[in-house]
């Protein structure tokens, strides 16, 4: 046994194997994350949950605003975008596609929210740890 | 305490402190807590080869300390002494085993057991095991940061060895 610990070549192994395992369950937990649940809110409250990574062929659905509006969005496997908005400003459409939980669509105007909600036993948002 | 002794421990102390204060300064490329480069475990791992095994853990005690001080980070403290507490363990342990040119090795190790401590430090603050999603990421980093500070005290420990 200390025989071992003491070979540069049992350490190159060992070292080796660790971050080949660690590569591997990145890949894996990036794999997992892809496609949670998308959350479509309207005046915060929720009015639709999508499992994206369900989707197997790309539909719109038409969000309407009692107050007017709408927007189109588009949902694909694993990311959901607005591709059409009745606001002047399209910043929700300008936004693009979003597919994890870091940066949620929004569309002031309308009051529509569409965020992903992150897999559970994925990494937390980064800020819960920095300090 | 002698007087030699004295002044290497506070010598080396303000090093490692003088290291991590600048180290502080420099943004770190990766978005994710925990990831350094880890300059003053140079200090720590040249410590742990060259000098008897508390006084190690002395210069790394106190540069943890007045380290979080000078930062002003008092939360850093906690995970600092809970990646440093581990590390210094397997550094020392690895020292007794290993050539002089076999420091790399326990840097690395040392590096790995520092962000293990650290991410269990975390799980017991937040009270969550989702912290440890991010333990492939920093076993990574630490094998990588680990080899570089290792290097770097190998060439240390010959450069003062000639002196």
């Amino acid at each position: 046994m200390m025989k071992y610990l003491r070979s540069t070549r049992f350490w190159l192994g060992a070292f080796s194997v660790l971050l080949l395992l660690s590569a591997a369950s990145i890949v894996f937990m990036h794999r997992r994350a892809d496609g949670g649940t998308a959350v479509i809110l309207q005046n915060n409250r929720e009015i639709r949950r999508i499992d994206l990574s369900a989707v197997q062929e790309p539909y719109t659905l038409r969000v309407d605003n009692p107050e007017g509006g709408y927007n189109i969005v588009l949902v694909e496997k694993g990311r959901i975008s607005v591709t059409e908005a009745s606001c002047p400003d399209k910043i929700c459409i300008h936004q693009g596609r979003i597919s994890d939980s870091t940066k949620p669509i929004v569309c002031l105007p309308n009051r529509l929210m569409i965020l992903i909600e992150a897999a559970s036993g994925s990494a937390p948002d980064a800020d819960a740890l920095t300090s | 305490m002698e007087t030699k002794r004295l002044t290497r421990l506070a010598l080396f102390t303000t090093v490692a402190l003088i290291i991590f204060t600048v180290e502080a300064q420099i943004p770190v490329p990766v978005p994710l807590p925990g990831v350094k480069l880890g300059l003053a475990n140079v200090v720590t791992v040249y410590a742990a080869f060259t000098m008897t095994g508390p006084d190690a853990v002395l210069i790394l005690l106190v540069r943890i300390l007045l380290g979080s001080l000078l930062t002003g980070n008092m939360m850093a403290l906690l995970y600092s002494l809970g990646g440093g507490g581990l590390c210094i363990a397997v550094t020392l342990a690895l020292a007794k085993l290993l050539r002089r040119d076999q420091m790399w090795i326990a840097s690395v190790a040392g590096a790995v057991a520092h962000n293990v401590g650290q991410l269990m430090v975390a799980a017991a603050v937040m009270q969550t095991m989702a912290v440890f999603a991010y333990l492939p990421a920093l076993l990574i980093s630490g094998v990588v940061t680990g080899a570089f500070t290792g290097l770097a005290a190998q060439v240390l420990t010959r450069r003062l060895d000639k002196n």
